[in-house]
């Protein structure tokens, strides 16, 4: 199995050395054989990305087609395409073709780029495994005994499986990063306000972004570009000019301040995934870095202020899910009452029941202070932590998960288990800063998989790099620097398994 | 024993913008239902609200009018409940830090006291759809036109003491609105619904009593009836040795009556937090300045005004105040008159107000243009019509339907022949015949005494009318009559 | 901290969700153990700490009072289940609120 990134699509059809319909129809047969054992897609969209195929051609001819214009990406199954089933993975919305685009998908049209389909995700964006999917478990293409994580877990399984050479997903505790780590690839979580929400099925508005997957931080700087930006749709859309990140990568790390918070190398850490951080940071400082201990003490208290605010806000986010306008209606509704409850029991997961149920309960009268207000003031510390570090580093560096790609079934029985797998990337929506994922190495699987003993499944590796407000550029071109001297980012599914 | 009444009034005004509060939906009354209920109104997965200005505005405006403190810095937040009518399962509206801070609003009562009622926030939020209940049976059918249209929820302090009070605060408000040209205050088409907290204690106490909420009193004169029964029902019940219970009522305005909605109990936990969609509203000083600049005369003091610059009475002034269309009709009627305020007053609450209250009119859709009434009092004023024969104009003029067509004061004066007799020596040929004619009358008039007399002369001065066809001005027949028949 | 099945019925009843008894069991038992878990906040000290809503402190953006949407309520109505007439249904609602 081998991949062609965003750059080298580019570059080709620049080139002319191929067409836009022979990139897509190749990717729509990679899909079609895939789609059955890692089923990372819920809709295919065949058709549609053909058409746009020839068009963008034709446009390609005309000599007014942009540098990204007739290459294939896949949108989470979260943002809004019009025209197009829009299920958030939920059978509460199998029936939702979505009337409009979500920004990001009109900003990716605008691009050219083409959207193949729809791809697989935890319901409502809630998990960290795939596992809650209305439509069945994406696997990873790593070892399809293991989750892609989640919640994008589709669109990380669709780049790692060389299927389409990016895709887009959204992160509210790090969605994107912890899948972008299970499948070897790079995923950023944008600073809050950068992209807008604008079509985004909306988990938890004040923590939820949208963002990029990709092989190489080169395309995540080129697909970012493509994303961001102020839209005066979202409110809470930060009205910045966006930098030409992928003019930004050649920036020397010469100097570079990388901090370590000691919260996250803690004894805990599996041991090998140590020596993969170690060696990392060696290569960082080859390249002219420093690096410094941090502390950001109140990084336990994250996970527990995150699971209020994030289904608090789940809870009044989805009471818009009543069977009336759209969505999952029971049948013979008997009263008001009676259609709200069966249709929103029927079309609601266990997974997402229970962050609406906790959510509700946080938010009810005479807990409010005890718990939002409460986790809302710890966000506060944790913001407070990070900047006080931004005062001694520039960036920070650490894990993106406490361990690589889980077995299915492994925590889907134990919620705070799985919660926990976020441990690493919740901070960081709590703070709002930017963060990105990346390929530092591959270890064994801790436990042997079942089939696998002894041929030495290795499974990836990320490493999480977060910075200041903002400070998307210095990240990327961190990650770039990186991927230069490495070669982690080039490894292919089938390359590690021969 | 004596009871007092305690209110408290929460009134919902709708703003005028074109759009709704949260989205660029057009928020016109009387649409195809749900024609005008766009995504971001129908709560679609994904949309967003984004604050329309012109509210932000129109809510500052208001609170600047009742001199307010204005929030630098106001949240929304997430009331959160399930209902037909809510698309999004909760309504942005605000709790902790509302736009509008403490104001004042001044009443003024009919037997002429006057009263200051504090004002304890008014805040920004949307309107909900409506439900439809009557359509079919068993089912009720949801219009999501309304919903996301601006509402300002102002809120009372508990500082009303009986229902007259209650609506001429509401008159007040409705004044206040309709000046400042931010609602059309229509309360029929629910441009205006009041909420009234209602609670009753023994004359003397400074505890409040436990209190009931009247849902959705939507005329002035059923605010005043509802409080009436309201209160009643609840001195009935503590006479009676029983207690009241906080709940929410609501008002049937066919038998005159409120009937209990739901218990504190039953009430829903509205589950209120910060909306994260949208973020903190900050008004800045420079803003709140310019606005301020721009406030129109209030009510207030237009009624101040109307009282030194054309000697109305304060009664008088407070009427042509009370709404702003009326206060411009008079001004415009006044203008037209050249000046004559006291019977342009006299003619506007004495006959039009009238004359439109008999035909269910507003004063929108008034026959008389005000140009033409003021003509009209010209004419008073200059003696060519008495105030009998203006009545006649007055009748003429309001079956004038079509105003741009229609006849001229002075073309119907003179088409029926309305000109009173202004030529002295032709009314005095007029009074000396009737003298000689009523030779008794003569006589008993000047036997009878000076109080007699003021009686008797109503018979000459309505031989003269008769043989006038009433087109002698009163005043110089009053003067010659007295002149001749006592010499 | 343990919440009891008559507390987790009152939530479902808050969030329109429909348990029943075997449900009920078992989501009264993970949320014990949420509680739990976010309990682990009880103990920060948190005094004259502001609470953080967003992570910007950026305000709020107004829109120009324009009406900018068209009637789609064919297309839209489509994607419920039971709209008719343009209107949405419902079993019928009995009490008025707001
Ligand atoms: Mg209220
Ligand atoms: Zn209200």
């Amino acid at each position: 199995m081998s991949f062609t990134t965003l750059a080298q699509y580019a570059a080709d059809l620049a080139a002319k050395k191929c067409s836009s319909v022979e990139i897509v129809q190749d990717c729509l047969t990679k899909i079609n054989s895939a789609n059955k054992s890692l089923n990372a897609f819920i809709t295919i969209t065949e058709e549609q990305a053909l058409n746009a195929a020839k068009q963008a051609d034709q446009q390609r001819a005309q000599g007014n087609a942009g540098p990204l214009s007739g290459i294939p990406i896949a949108h989470k199954d979260i943002f809004c395409t019009q025209g197009v089933k829009t299920t958030c993975g939920s059978k509460m919305l199998d029936n939702f073709i979505a009337p409009y685009d979500a920004q990001v998908v009109s900003l990716c049209n605008e691009a050219g780029l083409i959207n193949v389909g729809k791809t697989n995700m935890d319901e409502f964006a809630m998990g960290s495994s795939n596992e809650t999917s209305f439509y069945g478990p994406c696997k990873n293409p790593w070892n399809l005994e293991c989750v892609p994580g989640g919640s994008s877990g589709g669109s990380a399984a669709v780049v790692a499986a060389g299927l389409v050479p990016a895709s887009t997903g959204t992160d509210t505790g790090g969605s994107i990063r912890q899948p972008a780590a299970f499948c070897g690839l790079v995923g950023m979580k944008p600073t809050y306000g950068r992209i807008s929400r604008w079509g985004m099925i909306a988990f938890a508005s004040s923590l939820d972004q949208a963002g990029p997957l990709t092989h190489t931080a080169e395309d995540a700087a080129l697909l970012l570009e493509v994303m961001s930006g102020f839209d005066n749709k979202d409110s809470t859309s930060i009205n910045q000019p966006v930098p030409k990140y992928s003019q930004q990568l050649t920036t020397s790390l010469q100097g570079l301040k990388i901090g370590l918070p000691k919260e996250y190398f803690n004894n805990q850490l599996d041991p090998q995934m140590s020596v993969l951080l170690e060696e990392a940071l060696t290569v960082f400082k080859k390249l002219g870095a420093q690096t410094k201990e941090i502390s950001l003490p109140n990084t336990g208290l994250a996970a527990p202020a995150y699971y209020v605010i994030a289904p608090a806000e789940c809870s009044s986010n989805l009471a818009r899910f009543d069977g009336v306008r759209f969505g999952h209606r029971c049948g013979n509704p008997t009263s008001l009452d009676d259609l709200y409850k069966r249709s929103r029991s029927e079309g609601f997961g266990e997974e997402v029941k229970r962050r609406i149920m906790v959510g509700t309960y946080a938010l009810s009268s005479g807990y409010y202070d005890a718990y939002y207000l409460k986790a809302q003031k710890i966000r506060q510390l944790i913001r407070q932590d990070f900047l006080a570090a931004f005062n001694e580093v520039d960036i920070i560096f650490a894990p993106t998960a406490p361990t690589p790609a889980f077995r299915f079934g492994e925590k889907s029985q134990d919620p705070i288990a799985m919660y926990l797998s976020d441990v690493f990337t919740i901070p960081v929506n709590l703070a709002g800063l930017p963060a990105l994922s990346m390929p530092v190495g591959f270890i064994n699987h801790p436990s042997p998989l079942r089939g696998e003993v002894g041929r030495g499944v290795q499974l990836p590796i990320g490493g999480q790099l977060i910075g200041r407000d903002f400070s998307e550029a210095q990240l990327l071109n961190a990650a770039h620097q990186y991927q230069l001297q490495t070669d982690w980012h080039l490894k292919t599914p089938e390359a590690r398994t021969a | 024993m004596t009871w007092e009444i305690v209110i408290g009034l929460e009134v919902h005004v709708q703003l005028n913008t074109a759009s709704k509060i949260f989205s660029g939906a057009n928020t016109h009354f009387g649409a195809t239902p749900n024609s005008q209920a766009c995504i971001i109104d129908l709560g679609m997965p994904g949309t967003l609200p984004v604050l329309n200005a012109e509210a932000v505005k129109k809510a500052v405006l208001f609170g600047l009018a009742i001199d307010a403190e204005i929030a630098p810095y106001s949240i929304f937040a997430r009331k959160n409940y399930f209902y037909p009518d809510l698309p999004k399962g909760y309504q942005i509206s605000q709790l902790d830090h509302p736009i509008v801070g403490k104001g004042k609003i001044n009443i003024q009562l009919s037997d002429g006291s006057k009263k200051t009622i504090n004002v304890t926030r008014a805040h920004l939020e949307e309107d909900a759809g409506k439900s439809l209940h009557e359509q079919r049976s068993g089912s009720t059918g949801v219009d999501l036109n309304r919903a996301g249209t601006p509402l300002l929820e102002v809120v009372s302090e508990p500082e009303l003491r009986s229902g007259e009070e209650a609506v001429a605060y509401l008159k007040a408000l409705h004044s206040i609105i309709t000046c400042l040209e931010i609602s059309d205050g229509n309360m029929a088409e629910g441009s205006m619904r009041c909420d009234a907290n209602v609670s009753v204690r023994k004359l003397g106490s400074d505890k409040l009593g436990t209190r009931t909420e009247i849902k959705n009193v939507n005329s002035f004169r059923f605010v005043e009836k509802a409080i009436a029964y309201e209160a009643e029902r609840q001195i009935d019940v503590l006479e009676s040795g029983g207690s009241i219970r906080q709940e929410t009522r609501l008002y049937n305005s066919d038998t005159n009556t409120t009937h209990s909605m739901r218990s504190k109990e039953e009430a829903n936990d509205y589950r209120y937090f910060p909306d994260p969609d949208l973020l903190p509203v900050m008004i800045s000083e420079e803003w709140k300045a310019e606005l301020k600049a721009s406030l129109p005369e209030l009510p207030q003091q237009k009624s101040q005004r109307f009282q030194d610059e054309y000697g109305l009475s304060e009664y008088e002034a407070q009427i042509l105040t009370s709404d702003m269309q009326l206060a411009n009709y008079f001004e415009a009627v006044n203008k037209a008159s050249n000046n004559q305020p006291k019977l342009a007053s006299n003619w506007i609450i004495g006959n039009l107000l009238g004359a439109l209250n008999k035909n269910e009119l507003t004063l929108q859709d008034c026959p008389i243009a005000a140009d033409s009434l003021g003509q009209m009092i010209a004419r008073i004023a200059d003696n060519t019509l008495s105030n009998n024969t203006a009545k006649i104009v007055f009748e003429a003029l309001w079956r004038n339907t079509e105003k741009e067509t229609g006849k001229t004061v002075d073309q119907i004066i003179s088409e029926q022949g309305l000109q009173q007799i202004t030529d002295v020596s032709a009314l005095t040929k007029i009074i000396q015949t009737i003298i000689t004619t009523n030779p008794n009358q003569v006589t008993q008039y000047r036997e009878a005494d000076e109080a007699k007399r003021s009686k008797l002369i109503g018979f000459f001065v309505g031989q003269v009318m008769k043989a006038t066809q009433g087109k002698a001005p009163a005043q110089t027949v009053n003067e010659l009559l007295g002149k001749y028949l006592l010499r | 901290m343990t919440l009891t099945a008559q507390d987790v019925s009152k939530i479902a009843d808050l969030a329109k969700l429909h348990l029943d008894e075997t449900q009920l069991a078992k989501i009264t038992h993970s949320l014990s153990d949420l509680i739990t878990f976010i309990d682990q906040m009880t103990d920060a000290d948190t005094q004259g700490i502001t609470p953080m809503a967003h992570p910007l402190s950026a305000s709020q953006p107004l829109r120009k009072d324009e009406v900018t949407e068209i009637d789609q309520h064919e297309l839209l109505q489509h994607l419920s289940v039971d709209a008719q007439d343009d209107l949405y249904w419902v079993p019928a609602a009995i009490s008025s609120k707001n």
